[in-house]
């Protein structure tokens, strides 16, 4: 597998430079200070662990060089003269870009993991490397860093948080409690105090209800009241007075408007009258007469009409073709069958010519007799059109004693109003008088004293209402009180439900507890179980044994003589061998995923032996596991990458 | 089951899957007052 790392305005080169890395071998960058060396494995680190998190690995970052510190004035990666620099890393089908911006912004494609920082940089500022040459021999934060115990002791102090919450909300419960006590306590003075100065009201009160005035000023008074008393009353009469007549007269206005009974009268009368006119424009002595004559008349048409139906019947029974005698002329002669019926039809005809002249006589006869008995109605129209005459009279005289009774009510009226504007005048003169007594009593001293000592007690049961409702409020805040956001009115009640809380909290922090015992314990086992394989596989003589203790986490160390021995006791060279077994060991623990360790001198400044040591392991997982594996070393030569 | 060993269960699961998906703490925090509140709620009303 290849790496190929391209640097781009990194560190003190300008421009880019790429590198090519092969994995399953050791490769050794060997250079002069200053000759790019470290630059190669700072963007390693940078391209392999950001972003990175976690406050103590960002103090490892800055230490290390990959991360701007608070103070720093650029990020220390990109070249001084640069605004920006850029790191791509091409290994295994994975094309990592990060930029670099001078004020400290990065920005990385594809996340790396930021346990890299500790787990795969064999360096001499590694926090393994630094805990280890400083004596440092606890290793708790190693199992909290590489196990979940760090989240889970995040959540625990969140959990137990709450319980700091709930804590407080039970001393503010005996705060409420305390000043419900001392609020009753200072209600029941208050109240106390109200109902002796309220006393003292009323006895003042009295004093000035009992007050004796100038005996002239107080006659003055009651007649002056009793004046004004009379004067309101009478006015009260007159405006009432004036209201009904100004009533009176809107009622009479509206009957004098109302015609319409006139109209309608008038309308029947011309009726009636028309018909009158019409009826006695006939006498019944004529109507008679003609009657008479048209019956006459009517009679001998009826005798025309007899007279040839006769004839008709004379025709109808004459024999065809025979001899005949004429029934009237006694003529004789043949008779044809068209003869008869001529003589038939001329007799029909004249029969119909008598019949319409005998409708039309009884029809006149008819008519005539009808307008007859019309004529009998003359009588009683001429009395109903007398009674309409006698109506419309009485309406027009009613209008007329409304017209009449409006005049008389509209002259009342400013009589009505003179008399209320000079009584109003007067009512108002005299309450100006009872004013100025009343005003001359007001200024006697000692009545004075007595309501200015009255207000001063209104005063102060004013201020004693106003701490009572204060007080009041006080109580009724601290009769609830509030947990996650829930009105809760009975602090009892309250009580309770934070100690359940509280027994819940505790319940889950034992289960954290629990669980982050059980990750680091975990965590330093597999640390363990790969420093003790690491001792056996390298054949070490120096110790027989280093390990975390499972209790407190310290690295115990164990010579060859199954001593143990204090880390500040150990030699730097020894110091230098532990570290690279837990830097490796370390690696091979928890972060064998990513293909890369990187590391400087630490191991090649060892004692010949070990460092042969070493790098055959080296050389050895490198192969096995097919990693990259890079150190670098100080020459006093140009840059020089070979693989060993 | 109590209701409290139902919120004990329920905020243990909330846990684990905090712990799962790259710990959140304010998501976590909101998530654990809001089964608090709940149990609140339930013992007022």
């Amino acid at each position: 597998m290849k790496a190929i790392l391209k640097l781009d305005n990194i560190g003190q080169k300008v421009g880019l430079q790429t590198l090519d890395f092969n994995s399953g071998v050791v490769t050794l960058i060997q250079g002069r200070t200053a000759a790019g060396k470290s630059r190669i494995i700072k963007s390693y680190a940078l391209a392999l662990s950001y972003p990175i998190k976690s406050d103590n690995l960002i103090d490892d970052g800055i230490n290390f060089g990959i991360l701007k510190g608070e103070d720093a004035e650029y990020l220390p990666l990109v070249n001084t003269g640069q605004e920006k620099a850029t790191i791509e890393l091409d290994y295994d089908n994975i094309s990592k870009k990060v930029e670099l911006f001078k004020d400290g912004k990065i920005k990385i494609n594809i996340p790396g993991n930021q346990k890299f920082l500790y787990s795969s940089m064999l360096v001499k500022n590694s926090r393994i490397h630094n805990h280890i040459t400083t004596g440092k021999a606890s290793f708790k934060w190693i199992v909290d860093e590489m196990s979940l115990a760090k989240d889970y002791e995040k959540i625990k102090s969140n959990v137990l948080y709450q319980i700091d919450e709930l804590n407080s909300k039970k001393e503010d419960i005996k705060q409420k409690r305390l000043i419900q006590k001392t609020k009753t306590e200072e209600k029941t003075k208050e109240e106390s105090d109200k109902v002796i100065i309220e006393g003292k009201q009323k006895e003042k009160q009295k004093q000035i209800d009992d007050f004796e005035f100038d005996e002239e000023l107080v006659k003055k008074e009651k007649e002056t009241e009793k004046i004004l008393t009379a004067d309101k009353k009478n006015l009260k009469e007159i405006i009432g007075n004036l209201d009904k007549i100004q009533g009176d007269i809107e009622e009479l206005e509206k009957q004098k408007d109302d015609t319409s009974k006139i109209d309608k009268i008038q309308s029947r009368m011309e009726k009636n009258e028309q018909r009158l006119t019409d009826l006695k424009s006939d006498k019944v002595e004529d109507l008679q007469k003609k009657i008479i004559e048209t019956q006459k008349l009517k009679s001998m048409e009826e005798q025309e009409k007899v007279r040839f139906e006769t004839r008709k019947q004379l025709w109808e029974t004459v024999k065809i073709e025979e001899d005949y005698k004429c029934p009237l002329c006694e003529s004789t002669g043949k008779i044809t069958p068209e003869h008869r019926k001529s003589k038939i039809d001329e007799y029909n005809k004249k029969i119909k010519e008598h019949q319409i002249i005998i409708k039309e006589y009884t029809t006149e006869i008819n008519k005539k007799q009808n307008r007859i008995n019309e004529m009998a109605e003359i009588p009683d129209i001429e009395e109903k059109h007398f009674i309409d005459g006698d109506k419309i009279k009485d309406l027009e005289r009613a209008k007329e004693v409304s017209v009449n009774k409006i005049a008389l009510l509209k002259k009342k009226v400013p009589t009505i109003k003179k008399q209320i504007a000079s009584d109003e005048e007067l009512i108002k003169k005299t309450e100006q008088e009872l004013k100025l007594i009343l005003e001359e009593k007001e200024k006697d001293s000692e009545y004075q004293k007595l309501k200015e000592e009255k207000d001063s007690i209104g005063e102060k049961i004013g201020m004693i209402k106003e701490r009572l409702i204060k007080i009041e409020k006080e109580t009724e805040d601290a009769k609830s009180i509030e947990i996650y956001k829930f009105k809760i009115a009975d602090l009892n009640k309250a009580e309770q439900i934070i100690n359940d809380l509280e027994n819940i909290i505790n319940k889950l922090a034992k289960y954290l507890d629990n669980k982050i015992d059980e990750h680091r314990k975990g965590a330093a086992k597999k640390f363990n179980e790969s420093i003790k394989n690491l001792i056996r596989e390298l054949k070490f003589d120096t110790f027989k044994e280093i390990y975390l203790n499972l209790d407190d986490y310290q690295l115990k160390i164990i010579d060859n003589n199954e001593k143990p021995q204090e880390l500040s006791s150990v030699s730097g060279g020894e110091k230098a061998i532990i570290s690279s077994l837990l830097q490796i060991s370390a690696k091979e623990t928890y972060l064998s995923e990513i293909p890369f360790l990187i590391g400087d001198e630490i191991i090649l400044d060892l004692d010949p032996v070990s460092r042969e040591i070493f790098l055959n392991y080296l050389k050895k997982i490198a192969k096995e596991n097919d990693w990259f594996i890079i150190l670098t070393q100080i020459t006093n030569n140009d840059l020089e990458i070979t693989e060993i | 089951m109590s209701e409290e060993e139902k919120i004990v269960d329920e905020v243990i699961k909330n846990i684990e899957a905090a712990v799962k998906e790259s710990f959140d703490e304010y998501s976590f925090i909101e998530k654990f007052e809001e089964m608090l509140k709940k149990y609140v709620e339930g013992k007022i009303t």
